[in-house]
């Protein structure tokens, strides 16, 4: 097998430059198989034909973190990732998908595809998580053309969770970076679309709504999923100047009432923006951003590579430009984009250089009840102040840039009163006053003389405030059964309340009070509870700190205290598949609802069967031999894992 | 054993892409959360180890002066990423050390005692003289550029000022004060 292995690696490797299509560099991880034009880039992902079921498994150090916040848990924070995956999962237009696989022993090494997250004293401040798509040998095929496979994809989380977040494992901070770092070991790299795939500088990303359309083209373009490519568009051009095609040129598609699409300029200067939903738009070029402190580069962009092994490093010194050539949104060409279809004529930009970078990553807040929120959240039909830090805004002593203006694409809001705030806050503010009807994000312009940058999703108009838990109450539901009582504010017909990282089940809704069936723990475990809209806007933004729930003997989804199991056999012996009969002891598996992992990738599940709540089989294939391994089993917020057996083994199929 | 084989042929063809997600620090962070402040000098020669799934390069620092801690002459310092058996692992945003260079470090020691320059590149100040034979420090990342008035770009002051202003806000800080 091994042998077959890495001859099949060492002939991709040679195929890989016969095969590979004409495409956009877009965000990915990005290799070229030449060192002059034409460039055709290579992109690293998973190889989903190695997967079974499309699905990623990712494991969980057992170690879990050294602290963490008061009521947090390893359990918590599990649900927390769980929900995280679920995100992406819930991409219908990509066709991976992630799964909690358990438990793993630090050090365990893996033979088959799977992402480790593992809880590391050695991540330094300054750095909240990191994430390592490790790609294996030469390029592959397939049906979008040559990649580089990932072969195992390891996230690094800091041990120390008190002292790093701001938060404990509800909190927004802590949900959004896992959702970013799992898009890092699928192999999303940054982008500047105010999404999550951006970085903290200019992430618009909330809990309620952490994807943004251009995290959703990434993805589904990576891994797309049946007939995605007929559903959206595309766009194609050169981004150049002074006649030399321009290297990592930022290239996006937006409009007053579509989010943004973007992609970046290959070293030529050519582009492609795919996965554009239809609809018509208008098209700017703008460069990377100067690097910010810690990072290494513009945008921490991890550079593309040739033939020869060099990076390419990114053109920056232009001034951003809509098309056809001109920095006023106005005067620019409508871009109509038709399902399954390439626009027709190029979008070429001949963009003119620049001594000194402008305006760049800047984030947004707005000031709401005496709280700053991420997402600049702002109500229709009143006026809310919009604060901004960035690159470029101030000058020496907080005075206002020289020229600096800022306004926005459409006319849903009138945005004036401009004034920096008094030092030493490194801010400047503006008021927006959005009509009626206009909900949704909104992008802002941020222009000085010869020059402009362009905030997609710069704020959020919505139609009501931020939802808000004031009291929970042990109640029943219309079936006489044990349920929760949820009492707030701002609850609308699509509010969902988490306990932790699992949805609740909403059974009645009188208003603002909610009758909810929480996910399954344990008796004496406390949740954290939190109310989401659809608008992007959650109970956290103005309450950091959340309602907590603690089940109790006899109340709504509680299951007994201190389970165990005993897994029969204790030893997963040679050969393919097994059986195994486990038994637990005030365990609550329900079929559908509990899942079984090993901690490994070299262990695979193939079918779980729940007898009662204390009786379930799993069979399994073992993949390789293994020493041991652990066995985890999940149901809601219950977390069971142990050891089971030792040498796993399985006879070698190329034996 | 055809597992360990296996292993070892696929590590010798293993590139990992890093992707991060940075906290930006204030220099005030950067003073209290660093357990040593030292200026030195990066000697010639490198060497990577395995911690783990991760490379590291090792540096040997020659230290001139301590402002945080009790360092000795030499101190190791680990950067992420590396070469190692012919594993890749390049780290964006991890800082290049430059051999003879001289440098203000903000170090940062784990529990298990792996000693890293603090937030990736964040900790990391050149030294050098300017034309008036003044020592000045400066952080190599570009920093949020700021405009003066004719709106051209300057250097935020917090990185780039004369060694003896960080040297004093350092002393300020550690000492209790806001180091302004």
């Amino acid at each position: 097998m091994i042998g077959s292995r890495v001859i099949r690696l060492a002939a991709l490797v040679a195929a890989g430059f016969l095969l590979a299509k004409t495409g956009s560099a877009y965000y990915y991880y990005t290799y070229f198989n030449s060192s002059a034009s034409p460039y055709i880039p290579i992109v690293a992902r998973f190889d989903l034909k190695t997967l079974t079921n499309n699905t990623v498994p990712f494991f969980v150090s057992s170690s879990g973190p050294s602290s963490m916040y008061p009521g947090d848990s390893l359990a918590a924070i599990v649900s927390q990732m769980n929900a995280a995956a679920a995100v992406w999962n819930n991409v219908a237009t990509s066709s991976i998908r992630l799964a909690y696989g358990g438990f793993y022993s630090p050090g365990t090494t893996e033979s088959a595809p799977g992402i480790q997250i593992e809880f590391s004293d050695d991540i330094p401040p300054g750095l909240l998580a990191l994430s390592i798509p490790t790609v294996v040998g030469g390029f592959s095929s397939g049906p979008s053309g040559t990649f580089l496979p990932i072969y195992l994809s390891l996230m690094e989380l800091p041990s120390d969770m008190l002292d790093v977040f701001n938060g404990p494992s509800y909190s927004e901070e802590f949900f959004v970076t896992v959702v970013h770092e799992f898009g890092h070991t699928m192999g999303l790299q940054h982008t500047l679309a105010s999404s999550v795939m951006s970085t903290l500088n200019t992430s618009a990303s909330s809990k309620a709504n952490p994807l943004g359309a251009d995290d959703i083209a990434g993805i589904s373009l990576l891994y797309p999923a049946s007939q995605y490519l007929t559903t959206v568009g595309s766009i194609s051009g050169t981004v150049s100047m002074n006649g030399t095609g321009l290297n990592l040129a930022s290239v996006v598609a937006i409009s007053p009432s579509n989010p943004a699409v973007s992609t970046l300029t290959n070293p030529d200067g050519t582009y492609q923006i795919n996965g554009i939903p239809p609809g018509e738009y208008y098209v700017y070029a703008h460069p990377l951003p100067p690097a910010v402190e810690g990072e290494g580069g513009p945008d921490n962009i991890f550079l593309p590579k040739n033939s020869s092994g060099n990076y390419l490093p990114p053109d920056t010194g232009f001034a951003t430009q809509f098309y056809p050539g001109t920095l006023d949104y106005s005067q620019a060409q409508v871009i109509k984009i038709t399902a399954g279809e390439l626009y027709p004529t190029p979008i070429d930009f001949n963009v003119n250089p620049v001594s000194a970078p402008g305006v760049a990553s800047v984030r947004t807040y707005s000031y709401t009840q005496g709280t700053y929120v991420i997402g600049a959240p702002i109500l229709e039909g009143g006026k809310t102040t919009i604060a901004a830090s960035g690159s470029g805004l101030l000058q020496t002593g907080n005075a206002l840039a020289p020229g600096l203006n800022v306004g926005m694409l459409g006319s849903a809001a009138i945005i004036n009163n401009l004034r920096p705030y008094p030092p030493p806050n490194p801010y400047i503010a503006v008021d927006a006053m959005p009509t009626f009807g206009a909900s949704g994000l909104k992008h802002l312009l941020f222009s000085t003389p010869g020059n402009l940058y362009v905030l997609p999703s710069g704020f959020t108009v919505v139609a009501a405030p931020p939802p808000l838990i004031s009291a929970l109450a042990p109640a029943v539901d219309g079936d006489g059964h044990p349920a929760v009582a949820i009492a707030g504010q701002q609850f609308s017909s699509g509010t969902r309340i988490f306990f932790d990282g699992l949805p609740a089940a909403i059974q009645s809704q009188k208003g603002n009070l909610l009758i909810v069936t929480p996910p399954v723990g344990p008796i004496g475990y406390t949740a954290a509870v939190a109310a989401f809209n659809s608008d992007g806007q959650s109970s956290l933004l103005l309450n950091p700190t959340a309602r907590t729930y603690t089940y109790a003997s006899g109340g709504a989804s509680a299951a007994p205290a201190n389970p165990s199991l005993t897994v029969s056999p204790s030893i997963i012996p040679a050969g393919g598949a097994i059986t195994l009969v486990v038994t637990g002891v005030n365990t609550n598996f329900v079929q559908g609802l509990t899942t079984v992992g090993f901690g490994t990738s070299d262990i695979l599940v193939n079918q779980i069967s729940v007898t009662d709540a204390t009786d379930l089989t799993v069979t399994v294939t073992p993949n390789v031999s293994i020493g041991s391994a652990n066995i985890t089993i999940a149901t809601g917020l219950e977390v069971i894992s142990q050891a089971v057996g030792s040498d796993i083994t399985a006879t070698d199929p190329q034996q | 054993m055809r597992r360990l084989i296996f292993l070892a042929v696929a590590a010798s063809c293993l590139t990992p892409l890093p992707g991060s997600t940075l906290q930006r620090l204030s220099l005030n962070d950067m003073i209290q959360k660093s357990t040593l402040i030292v200026r030195g000098k990066v000697q010639p020669g490198t060497s990577a180890a395995l911690r783990g799934p991760m490379i590291y390069t090792h540096y040997q620092l020659s230290v001139t002066t301590a402002y945080k801690g009790m360092p000795g002459s030499s101190i190791d310092v680990a950067v992420p990423g590396g070469a190692l058996n012919g594993i890749q692992q390049p780290v964006a945003g991890a800082p290049t050390l430059t051999p003879g260079q001289d440098y203000v470090f903000f170090l940062w020691t784990s529990k298990s005692g792996l000693t890293q320059v603090i937030g990736l590149s964040q900790g990391l100040f050149n030294v050098t003289t300017n034309a008036q034979g003044q020592a000045m420090v400066s952080r190599g990342a570009a920093s949020a550029p700021m405009l003066d008035s004719s709106g051209q770009a300057v250097t935020d002051t917090d990185l780039q000022m004369p060694l003896a202003q960080l040297t004093g806000k350092i002393q300020s800080v550690l000492a209790g004060g806001v180091g302004q």
